[in-house]
């Protein structure tokens, strides 16, 4: 999909935020001077075009009562497309990366609590193939603001 | 603490929002509450930093951020808070955390840096380091997404 001006900025003001309003698109358009329906339409193409992903909340995981992670993992290559859907398996693993790096596994985790974390990564630990797992809690967050410039 | 609305609310929200003329309006029918009292609870929640963010969510491999490295750095226990509010200024970044040092791991600053190339990233992150004075560290390269999914909080009781 080609992106015009109008795209990039709709990118960059959508991913700042929808306005919490009973009509949030026209508020938006009204910003890029295009009407709410355009900005619907245009919305609807970037989503359809996979550049999208979702358009909805981030909550705090914390702040609804969870506990998070992240988790460091080594996993032998003859196991590892075994050992690393096992891990996908679980619900509560929301992000998993392969990384180049002796610890060849990364996922975060998001439970009810720090139990339910140690329960996971005993069950991981057990698998064939998994050669090592290092939980990596956060102490402190400096910052978490995934927005990536679309170009405008 | 959450009421059953709450919890109705967030269920109906993290669906994702409706690309339609009156979303929240759509959310409010499915969650059984009055529109103007979830448009109430959202912007609670804003505040208070329960709700993050409400807005797209990009590809960003697909604007061409191909080069996303999670940087780990070994930083002087004084030096920690100082680099990693200089981290957070960075553009580039979009995480940056704190985490003990693990037996193993003794990185104790993380931080995911993006940018378009590997080149670019590799530069940007050197640069950091001479300025921060940190040269302990090492750029660990996302290889493959394994698993990408939204978070759903509050349905581990809904069959």
């Amino acid at each position: 999909m080609t992106l015009d001006e109008s795209d990039r900025k709709l990118l960059n003001l959508a991913q700042d935020g929808i306005p919490l309003e009973a009509r949030p698109f026209h508020a938006l358009g009204r910003e890029l001077g295009m009407t709410g329906a355009e900005s619907i339409r245009r919305l609807k193409a970037l989503v359809e075009a996979g550049l999208v992903r979702r358009i909805g909340p981030s909550f705090s995981p914390a702040g609804l009562g969870y506990a998070t992670t992240l988790v460091a993992a080594r996993i032998n290559a003859e196991e590892f497309d075994r050992a690393v859907e096992f891990i996908n398996g679980f619900r509560q693993v929301t992000h998993n990366y392969e990384r180049n790096h002796y610890f060849n596994v990364w996922f975060t985790l998001i439970a009810a609590d720090r139990d339910e974390i140690e329960d996971i990564l005993d069950r991981v630990r057990r698998r064939p193939g998994v050669e090592a797992v290092v939980n990596l809690p956060s102490a402190r967050r400096f910052k978490l603001q995934v927005r990536f410039d679309a170009g405008a | 603490m959450l009421t059953e609305k709450d919890r109705a609310v967030i269920r109906a929200l993290q669906k994702g929002l409706p690309l339609e003329e009156q979303p929240f309006a759509a959310l409010a029918r499915m969650a059984g509450v009055h529109e103007s009292a979830l448009l109430g609870k959202l912007a609670e929640w804003k505040r208070t930093g329960l709700l993050r963010r409400l807005g797209a969510f990009v590809r960003h491999r697909e604007l061409g951020y191909s080069a996303n490295g999670m940087v780990v750095w070994n930083a002087a226990e004084d030096r920690i808070e100082a680099a990693g509010r200089r981290l957070a200024r960075e553009p580039g970044v979009s995480h940056c955390y704190e985490r003990p040092a693990a037996p193993g791991f003794p990185y104790n600053l993380y931080c995911m840096i993006h940018g378009r190339s590997r080149a670019e990233v590799t530069d940007k992150v050197a640069a950091l380091a001479r300025e921060l004075g940190i040269n302990d560290y090492e750029i660990l390269y996302s290889v493959r997404e394994l698993k990408r999914s939204t978070p759903e909080f509050f349905v581990e009781d809904q069959s």
